[in-house]
């Protein structure tokens, strides 16, 4: 089978991209991955995808048309929910249909319906079932989706040890797998470690981030994401709240926050929001209300359509400014946080 | 204990009858006015969803008015009002309020409200069964509120003064918010569909028939919605929605599956564009507009409020249902700029635009 | 924002029609465009039907004494299907507020209408006319003299400006400039009021923004269709009120036209918050000298029926 499958450079594509490759080549395809987003992607994304919705989302319809008329299938999985206990963001389950009924002439789609929760629903079942929608055999399927696993589990465990995720897809997708080794780069003139916490689509998203990481490097500061803490840790910390944070995401953003606020491994913490995210929206002023209580500088981040980069370097700078004034002057006492 | 919780529909007249029945006291917020959405948009994140904000709102104009008890509920995704609780008590707490926090499972009804509030009945010395007879008195008086207000639907489009019914609603409400026990909750029925019955009507004209559909809290609460529904009424359009207090808790307590124009059968009429109930009401809105279609209905309007992560998904896929169904479906998707145009204008060219769509299929 | 006026005879031919801008005083703007009509039409010619339509059509309903009183989306479709009986598609551009409507045999079957941000709309380029101080009816003509528009940021024109300000730094001509900041309106049009509706032909343009020959040749060229501009397209929706207030009377009866001496009346609203019950609804009372004439603004009818 020699058939092109194309998947979107967007959403889910940022946690699941070493499995979904590794599967899709693994079982004989040639995997088409859209090139990364520039503003032309994003505005021909914005004909199609309602006001409401959020850039990411609109940013998948700019994928999506970019590649549709390139692959044979394409491949838009349907995610209610991505772990045992907790949900997608809603529009991800409703997404192919929202993409099917906006956008003419699109090529057939493979959306398998994934819910973590069940036995039934897991993605190793879904896959499958796209594996025989293929006509794939079943001993291939398996060993192709035990292969895409391991490079997945591989993914999770160099994410934690201080890879970033862009370089990581970089080197991934130029290799097809990753190094055996952490590509942690060490530098030896960092003054300032910044945690960077959002949803990895938008903070890793090259048109969405505005160079946020390239200029954090510039700055001298080297960078800790959520995906280095530990779910165990994030379990821990949100043990006081007594309140179940039903969105994955949502609960390891607020984990990882809540831990980098408080252990003191960063200077600085950094939320990368996106405007008309429904979930940032109630996880951002949770950790605003727990950056107040402790004495680590926070910034909220909030991006969209309009946002100029100008404003956003100028508040990093200050953002910045601030973190580097506390840490080389000790005596601060003074609790802040900045918005 | 005083006890307060968000305005919502007529649900004031529900807790009302508890708690003048056991007690304990109940703090009506003020009527949500403007006022206490610009307490709301000034307190909350600037993301919410507009229901957040004027349920803190609601809140705040509770505390001030002394209740020291908040009643909400939650659930448990993937829709916000589950995180509603907590970012709201960061928020209260902030502004220096003290308060006690009662949350209603709505994933659990029957463990959750009934069990907590036979509980805390009990704590008051209320016996469980004096508490259980309390709440199926509260709740035949939302099923006859409801009533009513069915009627009012039906009987606004041919009402010859604009306004009669809306004013004998009203006192049709106070009527039944004033009775205490079954009895008197019988003669105020008697006496309210009399009443209803005596507005005059001009029965030679021929309503539109339209459904509102969308998000819960922008549906059943005119506050939210500009009062659509008597808008819609007044300009000659019998309306029907889909939200109904006793309704969504059939549903949750899953007693409403053979009921013909269920939520559960609006979920199963929707799969077939989504074929998967990704939760909220979304699959119900897609689901009613077809059910409601079928049955010949001649508009849909869909009620969100701007940036719902839900229901942005119907409002997508309902295009394609008024493409098939041949049914005209006009979405709003509301922000706190909740201005007159916004929906007058719009609604009255809907109606117009189906009106002239009728006529011209009659010559 | 514009005060329009059309009067059509029996035959349905449009017989005058004016075009006044309102200065924020809708009052005046009304007895004025009365006043002009008044010296347009034959003498002795008599009024058999009134229809008034856009945002102060209350207004307007209650000092000529309306017939029908309709909103601007059902009055724009009717006079454009007047003239265009085929048509399938209106683009209109107004001053504050943009608007699309759909038409199919002859029937409106789907609207859109923004009146939330300015970037679709006249008052987007009225802004950047002033600032580069070419008067707003020159506009066109620049924008056609141009070889290769600029591009324009569009979204708002907070940033449309500053992107302006730096093509100008970099040394774009202002025809390019011009004609970048109409495709950068039709887009925004197109992305924003048009967004998801089926754009078919023939297309019709009107609404005050209908005179700007760029913005025309920007939607051509963005649609790769023809668009057809009626020589009423400033007035057009006065022309739908006057057709629908024809239909009306069609079916008997006596006019509620109160005659032209409206013009010279003192005419007045005043508005203030009711206190009878929770609702707070704001009334506008309406007065010709000191005499009340009209309520509205109600929610329970109270006010309107006083009277």
């Amino acid at each position: 089978m020699s058939l092109r499958i194309g998947i979107p450079r967007a959403l889910l594509y940022y946690r699941y991209f070493p499995l979904w490759n590794t599967f899709f080549r693994e079982l004989g395809g040639q995997v088409v991955v859209s090139r990364p987003s520039t503003r032309r992607v994003l505005e021909e994304g914005f004909k199609y995808a309602d006001d409401d919705v959020c850039i990411p989302i609109k940013m998948i319809f700019g994928h999506v048309l970019s590649i549709k008329d390139k692959v044979d299938y394409l491949f838009v999985p349907r995610f209610l929910s991505d772990s045992k206990r907790g949900y997608c963001c809603p529009m991800l389950a409703g997404l192919p249909e929202m993409i099917k009924y906006s956008v003419p002439e699109l090529p057939p789609m493979l959306s398998p319906f994934v819910d973590e929760r069940y036995r039934g629903t897991r993605l190793s079942k879904a896959l499958s079932k796209v594996g025989r929608k293929l006509k794939v055999g079943p001993l291939r399927i398996r060993r192709a989706y035990a292969k895409a696993r391991g490079q997945h589990d591989q993914f999770q465990r160099l994410m934690r040890d201080g890879g970033s995720i862009p370089v990581l897809i970089n080197a991934f997708e130029a290799n097809g797998c990753f190094p055996e080794k952490p590509m942690a780069e060490k530098r030896e003139d960092e003054s300032l470690k910044i945690g960077v916490v959002g949803h990895p689509y938008s903070l890793h998203d090259s048109l969405f981030n505005f160079d946020l990481f390239r200029r954090l490097k510039e700055a001298k500061a080297s960078i800790y994401t959520q995906e280095r803490v530990h779910l165990r840790i994030i379990d821990y910390h949100l043990q006081g709240l007594k309140k179940d944070i039903y969105w994955t995401l949502g609960r390891e953003i607020l984990g990882a926050a809540f831990h980098l606020l408080d252990s003191k491994v960063v200077d600085g913490l950094i939320y990368v929001t996106c405007f008309s995210c429904g979930i940032d929206s109630m996880i951002e002023p949770l950790v605003g209300f727990r950056a107040k209580g402790t004495a680590s500088p926070y910034m909220a981040l909030m991006i969209d359509e309009h946002t100029g980069i100008g404003g956003l370097v100028t508040r990093l700078e200050a953002f910045l400014d601030t973190v580097r004034r506390r840490k080389f002057n000790t005596d601060d006492g003074h609790r802040k946080s900045w918005a | 204990m005083k006890i307060t919780v968000p305005h919502c529909g007529q649900m004031d007249i529900f807790i009302n009858a508890l708690c003048r029945r056991i007690g304990p006291e109940f703090i009506i917020p003020p009527k949500t006015s403007p006022r206490t959405l610009d307490l709301g948009i000034k307190y909350s994140p600037e993301s919410t969803c507009l229901p957040f904000k004027f349920i803190l709102g609601n809140f705040i104009e509770a505390l001030e008015k002394g209740a020291d008890t908040i009643c909400m509920i939650s659930d448990h995704g993937p829709c916000r009002v589950g995180m509603y609780d907590i970012v709201m008590q960061n928020i209260l707490t902030e502004m220096g309020y003290r308060f006690n926090w009662i949350t209603m499972d709505n994933n659990q009804i029957l463990r959750s409200h009934l069990l907590i509030f036979v509980r805390e009945q009990r704590k008051r010395g209320v016996s469980p069964l004096d508490a259980l007879r309390a709440l199926l008195f509260s709740w035949k008086k939302m099923k006859v509120c409801e009533e009513m207000e069915r009627l009012t639907h039906k009987t606004r489009p041919y009402e010859v003064n604009r306004g009669e019914t809306t004013r004998v609603y009203g006192e049709c409400l106070r009527l039944i918010d004033g009775v205490a026990n079954l009895r008197e909750l019988k003669i105020a029925r008697e006496d309210a569909l009399s009443r209803l019955a005596s507005i005059e009507q001009d029965r030679t004209r021929h309503p539109l028939k339209m459904l509102i559909t969308g998000e819960g809290y922008m549906v059943i609460n005119p506050h939210a919605n500009q009062d659509i529904e008597r808008r819609l009424g007044e300009m000659g359009v019998e309306v029907t929605r889909t939200m109904w207090f006793t309704s969504q808790i059939a549903h949750a307590t899953r007693l409403d599956h053979f009921k013909k124009r269920s939520k559960s059968k609006a979920i199963r009429a929707s799969k077939r564009y989504l074929p998967h109930n990704i939760g909220g009401e979304c699959n119900a809105s897609i689901g009613y507009a077809i059910l409601y279609a079928r049955e010949g209905y001649d508009g849909v309007i869909q009620l969100l409020p701007f940036g719902c992560i839900l229901e942005s998904v119907a409002k997508n896929i309902l295009r394609t249902v008024s493409r098939d169904y041949d049914i005209p479906i006009l979405t709003f998707s509301l922000t706190e700029n909740l201005s007159e145009t916004t929906i007058t204008t719009r609604l009255s060219a809907f109606v117009d635009l189906i009106q002239r769509k009728i006529k011209g299929k009659g010559k | 924002m514009s005060t329009n006026l059309a009067v059509i005879n029996e035959e349905g031919n449009v017989l005058c029609h004016r075009y006044l801008l309102t200065h924020g005083q809708p009052i005046r703007a009304i007895q004025e465009g009365l006043r002009e009509i008044l010296s347009l039409i034959p003498n002795g010619m008599e009024i058999h039907g009134v229809g008034t339509t856009g945002s102060a059509r209350q207004l307007a309903g209650v000092m000529v004494g309306a017939d029908v009183v309709k909103n601007e989306i059902t009055a724009h479709a009717v006079g454009a299907i007047h003239f265009f009986p085929d048509a399938r598609t209106i683009l209109e551009i107004g001053g504050q507020d943009s608007k699309i409507i759909i038409i199919r045999d002859g029937l409106v079957v789907d609207f859109a209408m923004n009146t939330v941000c300015a970037a679709g709309t006249g008052s987007f380029l009225d802004q950047q006319a002033l600032r580069l101080n070419i008067p707003i009816d020159q506009f066109g003509q620049y924008a056609l003299r141009s070889k290769s528009p600029a591009r324009i940021a569009g979204r708002c024109t907070v940033f449309a400006e500053s992107d302006m300000v730096h093509k100008q730094q970099v040394g774009c001509n202002l025809e390019d400039i011009i004609a970048g900041l109409c495709e950068a309106l039709v887009r925004n049009y197109l992305n924003n009021v048009a967004k998801g509706k089926e754009i078919l032909e023939p297309i019709i343009f009107q609404g005050g923004v209908a005179a700007n020959e760029g913005i025309r040749s920007a939607f051509e060229r963005e649609l790769g269709k023809r668009i057809h501009i009626s020589k009423f397209f400033n007035v057009m929706g006065a022309i739908g009120a006057t057709f629908l207030a024809q239909e009306k009377m069609d079916g008997g009866g006596e006019t509620h036209f109160k005659g032209f001496e409206v013009i010279n009346l003192h005419c007045k609203t005043r508005s203030f918050e009711c206190k009878e019950c929770e609702n707070v609804c704001e009334i506008v009372a309406f007065s010709i000298g000191d005499e009340i004439t009209a309520y509205w603004g109600d929610r329970c009818g109270n006010w309107e029926n006083r009277l």
